[in-house]
């Protein structure tokens, strides 16, 4: 009687065991396949008829990450600031030394690669003023046909200092297309997730061609001889029009971060200390 | 006394279910993805709407009544805001079912895949398998 119960205990115990498995392995997932980002969320808005000419002003939806093309042979200097580069992806995050496990800046270009669920352009007298959803962030784009400054990062007196964003000019090719050139983005900051490196002698194109109303198109081309053995295209990635011409905030915030990195990203990434 | 074993069994068997094999879709080197685990009765102790990670603590009990304190992380707000999350969706002292990818260090940590509330409301974490490590922010 004893072993007829342990049996119908343990085959009820298996039989919900079993049952859960199942319900794991065939419930769909509800949300899964869901938009994720507001990118994904607007779909095809259509094209919302024709471009204003000269003319990006709004607010633009991307993607989380742009997809990225294979980088060229890097170069002895390349591959050895590469080599330092712990990532998230190849290790814990709490082993990783990506410069945004504290918050630091992305810097450019790589919040353009990284981080591009919503942009914005706006005009000042002069300029054009590229903002960032992600940590509020702007770049200054000189339109009044200045050159971009020279000996940056140089020891003389008067050589600029590298800048997290870099210094940017910028002009309207066509009536659809706005051309940036930045140089001196400083070389603390990742070209990309994948741990790339950049060097101040970095210089980098940005092409935005408004297709029509809703659609705007970038193509970032990346020109670094100290890190890369040829110039090369990173990414050419769409934005769509928001409707509302709003987003989320998105702030990464240090002591939120100090508190995941306690409570989840240390922990998960090591042995329980004896 | 039989019934209390019943239970206990029973209990067992919802409480944790190791379920697998599920897409590795993480990119993430802390965690098994091949495995969810799967902790019913689960109550909420903190929900921290916070970038670029949003937290989830929550403590389970055994079948021998004792409480486990644990850890889960989802994507940011932005990642997750758009499957139906905000920073109210879970409050201290909801009970919900937690579908967590663990730690590979048998912490008590882990990345959510999913959390279902007790209306049956389930908010799905944001991992994508094209985006891998990136879809984490």
């Amino acid at each position: 009687m004893r072993n007829l119960f342990q049996c119908c205990v343990a085959s009820l115990a298996g039989a919900l065991v079993v049952s859960s498995f199942a319900f794991a392995q065939s419930s769909p997932k509800p949300n899964f396949g869901g938009p994720e980002d507001l990118y994904e969320k607007l779909g095809d808005t259509g094209s919302g008829g024709p471009a204003p000419r000269r003319d990006l002003t709004g607010f633009w939806a991307g993607r989380v990450a742009a997809k990225l093309n294979p980088v060229p042979a890097m170069t002895p200097w390349g591959q050895e600031q590469f080599r330092l580069h712990k990532t998230n992806g190849e290790y814990p995050v709490a082993d990783s030394n990506d410069p945004i496990k504290g918050c630091d800046p992305l810097g450019f270009p790589r919040n353009m690669l990284f981080m591009t669920r919503g942009i914005v352009f706006t005009t000042m007298p002069g300029k054009m003023i590229e903002m960032s959803e992600y940590n509020r962030i702007w770049r200054e784009i000189w339109t009044d046909g200045r050159e971009l400054p020279k000996n940056v990062g140089g020891r003389s007196a008067d050589a600029p200092d590298p800048r997290w964003y870099g210094y940017s000019v910028g002009h309207w090719e066509d009536d659809y297309t706005f051309v940036v050139n930045t140089i001196g983005s400083d070389e603390r900051t990742w070209l990309d997730n994948a741990g790339h490196p950049h060097s101040i002698e970095l210089r980098v194109e940005e092409r935005y061609t408004r297709v029509n109303h809703n659609q705007l198109e970038v193509t970032i081309k990346i020109d670094d001889p100290k890190a890369y053995t040829q110039p090369f295209v990173i990414t050419k990635s769409s934005f769509t029009w928001i409707p509302e011409q709003d987003f989320e905030e998105e702030l990464c915030v240090p002591s939120e971060q100090a508190e995941y990195l306690k409570l989840v990203a240390e922990p998960a990434a090591h042995s329980k200390p004896k | 006394m039989k019934n209390k074993s019943l239970m206990s069994l029973a209990l067992l068997g919802l409480l944790l279910t190791i379920c697998g094999p599920l897409p590795a879709h993480h990119g993430s080197a802390s965690y098994k993805t091949d495995k969810v685990v799967v902790m019913k009765q689960a109550t909420v102790t903190k929900f921290v709407w916070a970038n670029p990670h949003t937290m989830l603590l929550f403590d389970v009990k055994d079948d021998n009544g004792d409480i486990s304190h644990w850890a889960g992380e989802a994507g940011s707000p932005s990642a997750v805001r758009p499957l139906g999350w905000n920073k109210n969706s879970l409050q201290p002292g909801d009970v919900i079912t937690v579908y967590l990818y663990p730690s590979k260090f048998e912490r008590n940590v882990g990345r959510l895949e999913r959390v279902v509330l007790a209306d049956g409301t389930t908010l799905e974490d944001s991992p994508r398998g094209d985006q891998g490590v990136l879809s984490r922010y």
